[in-house]
């Protein structure tokens, strides 16, 4: 990074577009479980959690479905619906101990309902409940949280604790241009938050930091479709870098370690953490109209970035309306429009001297909060609405 | 700290107070009786005292005086910690040391030190005891003490402002302890106005035709409380299974207790979770490979196990959801019951068969309690 540019390049990560839920669905499980009718209950709720899969194929038991790198197997056990996942199998050579006590320690726990098992040297993480005691609401709970819990772990138990992955869903390797694009972002990016992570500690700027580490995260995020130790690795560098509660020279450190990890991930590792996967369940939490308006609408945060261009500091400026792209897109599903505009935003400054991109992306990010940063009410009655915290 | 305070501060009778809004203070006024704060106790008229063995008595709640902030509760049994005798707070002068004793953030009982800012302060229309000594929530209700370990005020509240803390003077509540003592109805409060004992539920005082129901929630001593769904299915559960919930109330829906030796809590950490959890013992630091195997085993379900650093919880979680239904009403109910006795089954097993020691709040021989 020049720092008279930034480097955005469009995603390789697949699409993830806003499928709507609907509600009424989710009500009428409701209503169907209060008439004891459980297992029509049970199908409005996976209709409400993953509208793509059941328009596709009815709902029947047993049912089968992926999320990312992990598989998921529904099925009733006499009058239990039984919803469980394979972490890990111990066979030999694995780091069983270690692994049994990670379980022991950082999956199971109070304040969830599904929880880790062992059973014939394998760790599932299960969820088993009597039909007539499964609540809607509570299955819903189990379909949001496991899925995304035990995707976002078990490649990396299998690197760490080398365990065997016998019902994994298997993730589609990127294609030959994809994997050349792939490499050529990883290195050009890590390479420009390096020098970005520089210009940070030579303005001793924590406000700088935080945009830095926000998009050193969210554009990896949004570029590659990342999984196991790798992705691992970045987010918990990023959550240090993100702590408020931290102090500044930690989060800092953690910056120059996140920047030196990633760089220290040579293209083999990278490839096999590198696969598009299917999602029966959108990864990505619901954008709202909230969350545009509370980065890009009228307030703190854009009359921040008016002040840095107003006093000549156009590389903040640009930062910070970058960062609030990439968090919106790399942590939230849109409608596609929506998703366009903003990514369309981020590649009108894509190798673009920033002082002549950055009137546009002004103009660009206030279009973007007045056309889809409403709930259809006005902007003055959202103004009330607590604000995002990001990044 | 004074010569004459014992340096082994156990052996006074200052005791902790459960409720379910918190925990407080309190100090022996006879071998049956406590002084705390009216504040400590409301809106409950049944409590629970925490004894040195970490074991917790009965009291019920006997008098109030919701102005001055005092309450008298009758212990269950007489305890045998040291009554302190009272002082004369017309004697006191500005900078004389105070020791302030009590349970500060739920901490054992503990002793902060200071000197006395004004021995007379008026504050909020009543005078007070002001010193610069640390108090901090759940040292209401226990006393200040002077350096001849007498009672010279009782521990109400602090400003936000540093080190600006309040006691209630000795001599009101040496009147209120006389009065309580010549009177014989088993419950009363104090009218906020003239002082008079208000022993039922009235608009109006009888003696100074004060509203008392315009004046700090007056009505709400002669009701019974106003349990919320979560509380009333834990204390339910808990009362099924042969714990008394008075006894293991720990705040706002919070519960602790022992079933045997295994130590029990109960919380609410979210709007969707309620957690049983019993942290029962210590993993040993080899071979744990089997322990770990066993406690991840299924046939626990639907209890779980985790470890939280070297402490074994076993869990149970209840979705809030099912509380509300009446369908699964009783049946969480039981599956209750048998989590907590089967903690109390387990924690010796693991010892037993695992080399575990027991947790630092296990009432198993061997346990730091």
């Amino acid at each position: 990074m020049s720092l008279s540019a930034f480097y955005c390049p469009a995603p390789i990560r697949h699409r993830r577009p806003l499928i709507a839920r609907d509600y009424a669905r989710r009500d009428l499980a409701i209503e169907l479980f209060d008439r004891g009718e459980y297992l029509q209950a049970v199908a409005e709720t996976f209709a409400h959690a993953m509208p793509e899969v059941i328009a596709r194929t009815p709902f029947v038991l047993p049912l089968s479905f992926a999320q990312g790198s992990a598989r998921f197997d529904v099925r009733l056990d006499g009058d239990q619906l039984v919803l469980t996942t394979v972490l890990a199998e111990l066979n030999a050579g694995a780091n069983a101990t270690a692994l049994l006590r990670f379980a022991l320690s950082r999956m199971a726990g109070t304040g969830q309902i599904y929880q880790p098992r062992l059973k014939d040297q394998v760790v599932r993480i299960e969820f088993r409940e009597q039909l007539r005691h499964l609540h809607p609401l509570k299955l819903l709970e189990v379909l949001m949280k496991l899925p995304a819990e035990a995707s976002g772990q078990d490649q990396w138990l299998a690197e760490e604790f080398q365990v065997a992955r016998p019902a994994s869903a298997p993730l589609t390797p990127l294609n030959e241009v994809e994997a050349q694009a792939a490499v050529a972002f990883w290195h050009r990016h890590w390479s420009d938050m390096e020098i970005l992570h520089n210009e940070v500690r030579r303005r001793r700027s924590v406000r700088m930091l935080d945009f830095a580490g926000s998009l050193a995260s969210n554009l990896t995020r949004l570029v590659l479709p990342l999984h196991g130790s790798v992705r691992i690795e970045l987010d918990e560098y990023a959550d240090e870098i993100a702590d408020r509660d931290e102090t500044v020279s930690k989060r800092d450190a953690a910056m120059a370690r996140l920047v030196r990890a990633m760089q220290g991930v040579d293209d083999t590792r990278l490839l096999a953490s590198l696969g598009h996967g299917e999602y029966a369940i959108n990864p990505l939490r619901e954008g709202s109209p909230s969350m545009i308006h509370s980065l890009y609408g009228p307030g703190e945060r854009m009359q921040a970035v008016h002040d840095h261009r107003a006093n000549g500091r156009l590389l903040e400026a640009g930062l910070e309306l970058l960062s609030y792209g990439t968090y919106l897109l790399a942590t939230s599903s849109w409608a596609e429009p929506v998703e366009q505009s903003i990514a369309a935003l981020l590649a009108s400054a894509h190798e673009k001297p920033i002082r002549e991109v950055l009137d546009s992306l002004l103009v660009s990010a206030e279009a973007i909060s007045e056309e889809y940063g409403k709930h259809g009410v006005s902007a003055a009655a959202e103004a009330d609405a607590p604000a995002e915290t990001m990044p | 700290m004074s010569k004459r305070l014992p340096s082994k501060i156990e052996s006074l009778g200052v005791y902790q107070v459960f409720t379910g809004t918190g925990t407080g203070s309190g100090w022996l006024i006879d071998d049956r009786h406590l002084l705390t704060n009216c504040h400590v106790v409301q809106p409950f008229r049944d409590v629970a005292i925490e004894l040195r063995n970490r074991t917790r008595i009965r009291a019920t709640v006997r008098r109030l005086h919701p102005h001055r902030d005092l309450a008298i509760v009758e212990l269950s049994e007489a305890l045998d910690g040291a009554v302190l005798p009272l002082g004369d707070d017309s004697l006191l002068k500005p900078k004389q040391s105070v020791h302030i004793l009590g349970f500060p953030i739920g901490l054992p009982l503990s002793v902060t030190e200071g000197v006395i800012s004004h021995p007379h302060q008026r504050f909020d229309n009543q005078y007070y005891v002001q010193t610069d000594a640390a108090i901090n929530p759940g040292n209401s209700g226990g006393p200040i003490l002077d350096d001849e370990r007498r009672v010279i005020a009782v521990t109400t509240c602090k400003l936000d402002a540093d080190s600006v803390g309040f006691g209630i003077p000795v001599n009101d509540v040496r009147k209120f302890i006389e009065e309580f003592r010549s009177q014989t109805v088993p419950f009363g409060a104090q009218c906020p106005v003239c002082d008079v004992l208000i022993t039922k539920a009235q608009r109006y005082c009888d003696e100074c035709g004060s509203n008392l129901e315009s004046q700090h929630d007056f009505a709400d001593y002669f009701s019974s409380n106003e349990t919320d769904p979560l509380a009333t299915f834990v204390e339910t559960a808990l009362s099924r299974a042969g714990i008394d919930p008075v006894i293991a109330r720990h705040g706002h829906q919070n519960w602790s207790c022992h079933a045997g030796s295994a130590p029990i809590k109960a919380w609410c950490c979210c709007s969707e979770h309620l957690n049983f959890s019993s942290p029962m013992v210590e993993t040993p630091t080899r071979q744990v490979n089997a322990l770990f195997a066993y406690l991840l085993d299924e046939e626990h379900a639907p209890f779980s196990f985790d470890l939280d650093g070297s402490i074994v919880r076993m869990n149970y979680v209840i979705h809030t959801t099912d509380v509300f239904s009446k369908r699964d009403r009783e049946h969480l109910i039981e599956e209750v019951g048998e989590f907590i006795r089967r903690a109390d089954r387990i924690d010796g097993r693991l010892v037993k068969e695992f080399g575990c020691t027991p947790a630092p709040d296990s009432q198993m021989p061997g346990g730091h309690h």
